[in-house]
């Protein structure tokens, strides 16, 4: 072998190891991290609400696993009956999310959230108690959040908009015509400790009304009031024990004597929850239950405003996925009587409970398989759930694909 | 991986038969234009037969001598012939048209950066937006290229057909194959890296070169270097760990090779086949260390003693060209599984091309070409005609002496001179002519008739070619997809001439419309659900895209949408819909609603059923398209149905819809 071909093939030689350690050290990244899996950034929509009237309850059905077969289901308990039934709006498909509020004394509101190609949210009205429903529009998207809708007691509708802009609209006499709410502040500024960066429920008070919100660097909770003029002022109280970190106004109820507010606070060193309450009375402000520690590793899958005297919450705190993802996540629920009571955990709830419900002298949980729903209940002193009833909701799957 | 075929039954019948009648067209095409060709040889054979008759001249005259082609030459030009043709077969599947995309081009992207994914979708798109076209084309660029590679004669048009199987190569190689996969992890020879197609690109470019690259035992040397250095490359990959080489089994899981092993095992092909892949599978999950180190070794040891070919290696080569065949062989059998089951096989993957371009190497190194003689007969270009008027060149020292012509041969070939004086026995008696100097030969007389039949032959291979190429670049620069795709869905358009049925409804500024107000113009007519999720976004697309379409003629069309919901049917939700659709800028658009009964009337006049479902379902109501005409008559019913609604059904429908409106404004 000639020198000259020596060095050719020893130049080839190595120029094939260098391309070697190069596709290799490729070839071993390339299988890529895990994605992480961070907040949703907005209040979990399974909620539940009980007013004096009236129990209503959210959630999704169907084949969860596949958002164009996840259908979101309204259901309704007026006050005194004995069994829950199918309320959702009908006209449109619900597959993006539904948000239902209304004060005690006002219209229901729902609002159904975009998915697929629908760019806009739409709204449904119902003055007896969800027997029936009329179309309404909005304009915008509604937020993605559980009490982003509301009426008050002269049937105007207050709706927390995500797009065009955060913002908070007003419709008075159901003509379509709405204006933004005068003076809130915008996102991005900052009040009383709380830069505001996004809003997410809104509720009606003797005063008027009330704005819950997200606050960064804060650890107060995100609550504002109007006076009335034009004119908003904190009302969210600091919880004490709480690092700076980012709050969240999960839930904002107004019942029949207070505003029921439940509020999440994050920070480097965990997740915590407390529930508020107002009277309503100009300048009355809202105080704050004692902290409940989110455990490592669990988080809020669903809420629930109203029971028990009216102003109790409860909480279903779950590991995973939420929305009834089945065996091997653990459940807990959590409730709160009212101002002055502390938080007390409930008998573990049936496997695959995603929502519940505190009604009167019970709570109900739900736990959704595909198109069948199974309600057990807990009433007050007993520590064993008892199934009460079992319903077919005629999931309409392919029919949003 | 690239070659191996993905599941059948990947084609609908429509479109197969579309694509089997586009085959018929063009190859009836093909079969006029080489008759053509043809005739045009035959006719020039016969006249040189006449003029050689008139001359006294045998007919053919003698071959003029040549050198003969290299044999590394030969033997690539035979091997991916052969293999193009065998690949442009392989295109005929029922299942190439619909089925390439998603199971071939796309998955052979799959872990590639952004930049190959964008390159294949290009591909991808053409394809898909014509499926049959792509589909016929590939079949004869392909069986093109290889009948051209197999009888081009020497010369410049046998380097043309070595340039185009490397250029098809090419193309195919980084927008079909994304680049073999070389930028994607899990890179290995054994699954075909760097990409079957790639030993074609290299084929056809050693075909192009001129012959004298092919003299000595040099461009031997180079290609048992090169197909060395790739396998030891590749040896040293597959021996690098933490690929997933090395173990058969991985946390309960098959390891990488057993697990590719496994899934070809599931591809559609003969029973005992798959049996056999499937032991080898279960064979390399028990022994995954063993099977890999025996491949390594192997591939390396093979490598070496390619690079080392000039040297101490040459007097293992054949040996280990043997064992390399067998290592190829075995390979091609037991992990690519032939490369070509499935339904959309494109090609028998990379080891048998593999394999070739390492025989060639191996012929040039052991049967090298001799020198070129400076002969009468010029290698690059035509052999040059047999000048019979010419007189005979002196020998050039170094040069192979013909020998002298015997008397026959100066009789055959002629020297210009009169008829012999002797007749040959049996041959017809010549003319006699008068004395004088020797008529001048046409241009026509001097083209030799064989050189003229490998000629037309490769004419042929031109036209084949030519007539897969042309459709297929139209395609690739027509943005919108074939209507046929939106009929082999949803069924031609219904032909129809009734009066349309009269309505008078509500514009989104509460004014007005009645279809009788739009005489004068051609009516697009279509029912949409202002808050539907799914179909009616995609519909009002299509029609968007329709009226770009139609160009100036969208000046005589309306498109006039009825709200197709009893609940969500106000001015705004039809504003609110207009807006997200990109609709409220079109002038000639309109959507139209009134009371639950104005519109329940209305769908009932054009058969449109409309259903409110409970639990949060949408409302249900059927995705048609009327075209009417200026008179008001009733004259397309097109379904509407949007199926997948990607990018090719909706340009499709675009399309198709297009079409009809255009014969119906021109009716």
């Amino acid at each position: 072998m000639t020198r000259r071909a020596t060095v050719a093939t020893i130049a080839v030689l190595v120029v094939a190891v260098v391309l070697v350690v190069v596709v290799a050290a490729v070839g071993r990244g390339g299988t890529g991290g895990s994605a992480a899996t961070g907040a949703t950034g907005h209040p979990p929509l399974i909620s539940s609400s009980t007013t004096a009237t009236r129990s209503l309850v959210v959630l999704p059905m169907g084949d969860l696993s596949d958002p164009s077969n996840t259908f979101w289901e309204l259901f309704v308990r007026p006050a005194g009956a004995t069994g829950w039934k199918l309320a959702t709006p009908p006209g449109i498909a619900d597959n993006g999310g539904l948000a239902v509020g209304g004060s005690p004394a006002g219209p229901l509101v729902a609002a159904f959230l975009p998915s697929a190609d629908l760019t806009f949210s739409v709204l449904a009205r119902s003055t007896d108690g969800a027997a029936s429903w009329n179309p309404d529009s909005v304009p915008g998207v509604v937020a993605d959040a559980p009490d982003a809708v509301t009426t008050d007691g002269g049937g105007a509708v207050h709706a927390v908009l995500s797009r065009p802009r955060p913002s908070v609209v007003t419709e008075q006499d159901d003509d379509s015509v709405w204006t933004p709410v005068a003076g809130l502040p915008a996102v991005g500024r900052t009040v009383s400790g709380c830069t505001i960066s996004s809003y997410t429920a809104v509720a009606t008070d003797p005063s008027g009304v009330v704005v819950g919100a997200q606050c960064t660097d804060s650890a107060r909770v995100g609550l504002l009031v109007s006076d009335g003029a034009g004119g908003w002022s904190p009302a969210g109280p600091v919880v004490p024990g709480w690092v700076a970190g980012t709050t969240q106004v999960l839930r904002l109820e107004a019942g029949t004597d207070a505003v029921t507010a439940l509020a999440e606070g994050t920070s480097s060193t965990g997740s915590s929850l407390v529930a508020a309450w107002a009277t309503g009375t100009p300048g009355d402000r809202f105080s704050a239950s004692p902290r409940l520690a989110v455990p490592p590793g669990w988080s809020v899958l669903a809420s629930s405003t109203g029971g028990g005297n009216g102003q109790a919450v409860a909480v279903l705190l779950g590991t995973g996925s939420g929305s009834g993802s089945g065996g091997g996540t653990a459940r807990r629920v959590v409730s709160v009587a009212g101002p002055g009571a502390g938080w007390t955990t409930l008998a573990a709830p049936p496997n695959g409970t995603s929502a519940v419900a505190a009604l009167g002298s019970e709570v109900d949980a739900f736990v959704p398989a595909g198109s069948r729903l199974g309600v057990w209940s807990l009433t007050s002193g007993s520590s064993a759930w008892q199934r009460a009833a079992g319903l077919t909701v005629p999931i309409q799957y392919g029919s949003s694909s | 991986m690239t070659g191996m075929g993905g599941p059948s039954g990947t084609g609908d019948a429509a479109t197969v038969s579309q694509f089997h009648h586009a085959l018929a067209t063009q190859g009836a095409l093909i079969v006029v234009l080489c008759a053509v060709v043809f005739v045009g040889w035959n006719q020039l054979r016969s006249m040189q037969y006449r003029r050689a008759v008139q001359r006294g001249e045998s007919f053919p005259p003698s071959a003029p001598v040549r050198d003969p082609e290299p044999a590394t030459r030969r033997f690539l030009r035979t091997a991916f012939g052969l293999f193009w043709l065998f690949d442009g077969l392989l295109q005929l599947q029922s299942g190439m048209p619909a089925g390439l995309p998603g199971s071939v081009i796309e998955p052979s992207a799959s872990g590639s950066p952004g930049w190959v994914h964008s390159i294949v979708d290009f591909a991808s798109t053409i394809w898909s937006d014509h499926p049959t076209t792509a589909a016929a084309s590939a079949v004869w660029i392909q069986v093109g290229i290889g009948f051209l590679l197999l009888v081009a004669p020497r010369g410049w048009w046998s380097r043309g057909a070595g340039a185009a199987s490397a250029g098809w190569g090419l193309v195919v190689w980084v927008f079909a194959e994304a680049f073999g996969g070389i930028f994607a992890p899990g890179l290995t020879i054994l699954f075909g890296a760097p990409g079957a197609v790639v030993f074609y690109v290299v084929a056809g470019v050693l075909v192009a070169l001129p012959d004298s690259v092919w003299s000595g035992p040099r461009m031997g040397r180079l290609i048992l270097g090169a197909t060395g250095a790739l396998l030891l490359c590749a040896a040293a990959l597959q021996a690098w760990p933490g690929r997933g080489f090395w173990q058969g089994t991985s946390a309960g899981r098959p390891g990488t090779l057993a697990a590719m092993v496994g899934q070809m095992a599931q591809t559609s092909q003969p029973h005992p086949l798959s049996s056999l892949i499937s032991s080898f599978a279960s064979f390399d999950r028990a022994h995954g260390w063993g099977v890999n180190l025996v491949a390594v070794v192997a591939i390396a040891a093979v490598g070496t003693v390619f690079v080392l070919a000039s040297g101490p290696g040459r007097r293992v080569l054949f040996p280990t060209l043997v064992a390399f065949g067998v290592l190829c062989v075995a390979d091609w059998v037991l992990i690519e599984d032939f490369g070509f089951w499935g339904g959309t096989g494109t090609d028998p993957n990379s080891m048998l091309p593999l394999l070739a371009i390492a025989i060639a190497g191996y012929l040039g190194v052991t049967r090298p070409a001799p020198e070129p003689t400076p002969a009468s007969v010029t290698t690059e270009g035509a052999p040059a005609s047999v000048d019979r008027d010419a007189p005979a060149e002196p020998a050039t020292p170094g040069s192979i002496e013909a020998p002298a012509p015997t008397e026959r041969e100066r009789e055959l070939v002629g020297t210009g001179s009169a008829a012999s004086d002797t007749p040959t026995p049996g041959a017809p008696a010549p003319p006699v002519s008068p004395p004088g100097p020797p008529a001048a030969r046409s241009w026509w007389e001097r083209i030799d008739s064989r050189y003229a039949a490998r000629v037309a032959a490769a004419l042929a291979g031109i036209i084949i070619i030519v007539v897969g190429a042309a459709p297929m670049a139209a395609a690739a620069v027509d943005r919108s997809a074939d209507p046929s795709i939106t009929e082999a869905t949803n069924g031609p358009p219904s032909v129809v001439d009734s009066p349309a049925p009269g309505f008078t409804l509500t514009d989104v500024h509460d004014r007005p419309v009645s279809l009788a107000g739009l005489r004068g113009h051609t009516v697009v007519l279509t029912f949409l659900d202002p808050v539907c999720t799914t179909d009616c976004p995609v519909i009002a697309q299509e029609l968007r895209i329709t009226n770009s379409m139609l160009g100036s003629a969208a000046a005589d069309v309306r498109f006039v949408a009825v709200v197709a919901n009893p609940v969500y049917r106000s001015v705004q939700d039809m504003v609110d819909f207009d807006r997200q659709e990109g609709l409220d800028g079109q002038a000639n658009w309109t959507y139209l609603t009134g009371s639950a009964a104005d519109l329940a009337s209305v769908w009932d006049a054009y058969g449109v059923d409309v259903e409110t479902a409970p639990a949060g379902g949408m409302v249900q109501h059927a995705d048609i398209v009327f075209v009417i005409d200026a008179r008001g008559h009733l004259r397309r019913v097109i379904n509407a149905d949007p199926g997948d609604a990607d990018a090719s059904s909706r340009s499709s429908f675009s399309g198709l819809l297009t079409s009809q409106v255009l014969q119906v404004l021109h009716s």
